[in-house]
């Protein structure tokens, strides 16, 4: 290896180095810097030169970072670094407890169905959760339990989604209905809503009060409708909604002697009054008469309605003083209708729908035989009014009525 | 000498040349003698004011300056202190010059025995470490020299092949390709080209010649130019821009049309008779003139 190289035409270690290090003066770096443009041998030892210094500078920085210099001040908080740990710990359990105790507030307002006989102290049986017996329908009342009451119920009581698709036809009450749920202490039970007529909805937190009763046959009625609807009702959705159906075919007696205590958390559950025969006398499309009993039936007599129907734009209310009611714009307006009938009207429904078959029109056929083709015409909607001696009256038009033959 | 003496002091009280042994007479010696060879600085016949010479003695690094200096007389503390500086750092560079740990350690144990002084010249013992003046660190220039020789080495090593094996076969060399005679724009082009590169300045055949002819990255060429990447990168797009610029008006001077010089540009490489390697390099580069006045 000869270490001597063209002193003459390269410049010497000093001077790249110099370069390198970028130190040199000016005119001086220009002067290196165009003879390196021109040799390939004076670009590579620089940047070899380079290189090396780079990876020195790499492998010298992991060493300085672990040599054991004078420490920086620690930052003040710096300190307290194990601090934050139980720190957080504590904000967490707070803020779970917190939302714990928000969650379980509006728990088991509890609607308490006792049984006519039995008063309103009468025997509680334990809840099930997402159950009601049948026997725990006949007489009703609902109660809101005090607050101690309500987290202890909380656990067994019917979940909000247990009741999240009870869709049951309504009407509101003019009076009582909305209200927030009084104790039923010192009631009299003769006053209370009846289950069949008590529309259950669920809404988020609290259950609101019955309006007055419907009068004592209508409660016999409904006692029989939820006798009949044996087996668990009010636990799953499609057994809530099953509820109308149980009560319509309910026909059996049963003992009427025990008291349910049915608590939902975070639940309102709103109870309206529904007549059964309202239940009953829907003929309309689901979705529309869905439509009709959402909105709040009020007739002019500010009496609650125990019936209605609607049909072809056809309103008919019949009040809890048996007065029989028209709308045709449903229910904007109303116009009582004169009594036809005898006794005390009670039930206004739509009559089953019957098609007439005749129209049958000859026509002339290929070959001149004659054709006969059926014309389906529906029949019109024909109204009909029960009293309460089960006498029927039927109407087209709901003004002028005639006994059903 | 009254401000000698104090700026002597000073550097000789901020400096640890006495640790490795080196008396205060030695000491000033050795830079008084390294100020007057280099003139502090200055250009030749230039005469250096007492501010001049110690602005130059604060702008140099003395330390290493008198290390070597005292490595280079033959001082055995200096030699030590040399070694337990410079040691492993050597030989570290070494392999990240060679790229191998056994080149490595081979290229710093010859520089080790030629620093030592093992070379002698006319009688004389020369150390290296002599030509360090100073004004870079040394250990910078103790890598500067470990790539001078690797890269010497490699130069003059790289085209050896073994005479003693059976396997190679040695081919006379083909003849000369006879002279094809280029269309005229092609010919144009290549002289067109020609004239452009030599006629850039320094710093942009820098670029061009590291990044095109040496495939440096743009991180390497920005380190050594002390500049961003991203200035060289916009240096360069701007280079290649005005060379292709001046190309096509060197080609329409050259008597082509606007049209017929662009065609000329889009001409393969290959079939230019243009050797950009040669022509960025071929140019033989100036005597440096701080040798050349030596």
């Amino acid at each position: 290896m000869n270490p001597v190289t063209q002193f003459d035409l390269h410049p010497d270690a000093e001077n790249l180095n110099a370069f390198v290090e970028h130190v040199l003066p000016e005119a001086e770096q220009a002067q290196v810097l165009k003879h390196l443009a021109d040799c390939s041998r004076c670009r590579e030892v620089v940047y070899l030169a380079q290189e090396s210094a780079t990876a020195e500078g790499a492998q010298a920085a992991p060493a300085v970072a672990n040599a054991p210099t004078a420490r920086a001040p620690r930052a003040w908080f710096a300190g307290w670094r194990i601090a934050w740990v139980p720190a957080a710990v504590f904000a967490a359990l707070v803020t779970m407890a917190v939302w714990v105790h928000f969650r379980q507030a509006p728990v088991a307002d509890v609607a308490k169905v006792l049984t006519r006989g039995e008063g309103e102290t009468g025997k509680q049986v334990p809840p099930q959760l997402g159950q009601v017996t049948p026997e725990s329908m006949p007489v009703h009342s609902a109660t809101a339990l005090p607050q101690e009451k309500r987290s202890k119920s909380a656990q067994s009581s019917l979940r909000v989604r247990e009741f999240s698709g009870l869709a049951v036809p309504r009407a509101a009450a003019p009076t009582g209905a909305g209200g927030a749920l009084p104790s039923t202490s010192g009631r009299n039970f003769a006053q209370l809503q009846p289950l069949a007529q008590q529309q259950v909805s669920i809404t988020p937190s609290r259950f609101q009060a019955p309006s007055p009763g419907p009068s004592p046959p209508q409660q016999q009625q409904q006692q029989q409708v939820q006798q009949q609807a044996a087996g668990t009702v009010a636990g799953a959705s499609s057994d809530a909604k099953a509820l109308p159906e149980a009560m319509k075919s309910a026909s059996q007696s049963a003992p009427v002697n025990q008291t349910v205590s049915v608590s939902a958390e975070a639940v309102q559950v709103e109870t309206e009054p529904v007549s059964s025969a309202q239940l009953e006398t829907l003929p309309l499309p689901v979705a529309e008469a869905k439509a009709v009993q959402k909105k709040a039936v009020r007739v002019p007599s500010g009496l609650p309605v125990i019936s209605t129907v609607a049909a072809q734009n056809r309103l008919l209310a019949i009040d809890a003083g048996g007065m029989l009611f028209l709308s045709e714009d449903a229910g904007k307006t109303w116009q009582s209708v004169a009594p036809q009938w005898t006794g005390h009207a009670m039930r206004v429904r739509v009559a089953p729908a019957v098609h007439s078959y005749d129209a049958l029109v000859p026509q002339a056929g290929v070959g001149g035989a004659p054709e006969r083709s059926v014309a389906k015409t529906p029949a019109p909607v024909v109204f009909e009014v029960e009293n309460d001696s089960r006498q029927v009256w039927v109407s087209v038009d709901g003004k002028t009525w005639k006994a059903k033959e | 000498m009254a401000p000698w003496v104090a700026l002597l002091q000073e550097l000789w009280e901020a400096g640890d040349a006495a640790a490795y042994g080196l008396a205060r007479s030695e000491f000033d010696r050795i830079l008084l003698h390294a100020g007057t060879a280099q003139n502090h600085g200055l250009p030749a016949g230039a005469a250096p004011t007492a501010q001049q010479q110690a602005a130059w003695f604060r702008g140099i690094r003395v330390n290493d300056l008198v290390l070597a200096r005292a490595c280079g007389e033959g001082h055995e503390r200096a030699w030590e202190h040399f070694l337990a500086l410079y040691h492993q750092p050597l030989v570290r560079a070494a392999i990240a010059i060679t790229g191998s740990d056994t080149l490595g350690r081979d290229l710093a144990d010859a520089l080790y025995a030629e620093l030592y002084g093992l070379t002698t010249r006319d009688g004389q013992r020369r150390c290296p470490l002599d030509s360090y003046k100073g004004r870079g660190s040394l250990i910078g220039w103790l890598r500067t020299t470990l790539a001078q020789r690797h890269v010497d080495h490699h130069r003059r090593s790289h085209r050896e092949l073994p005479l003693d094996d059976p396997e190679v076969s040695y081919e006379p060399a083909a003849p000369e390709p006879a002279a094809v005679k280029l269309p005229a724009e092609l010919s144009a082009l290549g002289k067109a080209v020609q004239a452009v590169l030599l006629a850039r300045q320094a710093e942009d055949r820098f670029l061009l010649a590291s990044y095109y002819l040496d495939g440096r990255t743009l991180l390497q060429i920005a380190r050594v130019l002390n500049v961003h990447e991203a200035t060289v990168s916009r240096k360069l797009r701007r280079v290649v821009e005005e060379l292709r610029k001046q190309v096509l008006r060197h080609l329409q001077a050259a008597g082509l049309s606007r049209r017929a010089a662009q065609e000329a540009l889009g001409a393969d490489p290959r079939d230019l008779d243009l050797n950009l390697k040669k022509l960025l390099q071929s140019s033989v580069p100036d005597p440096f003139k701080e040798k050349a006045d030596r």
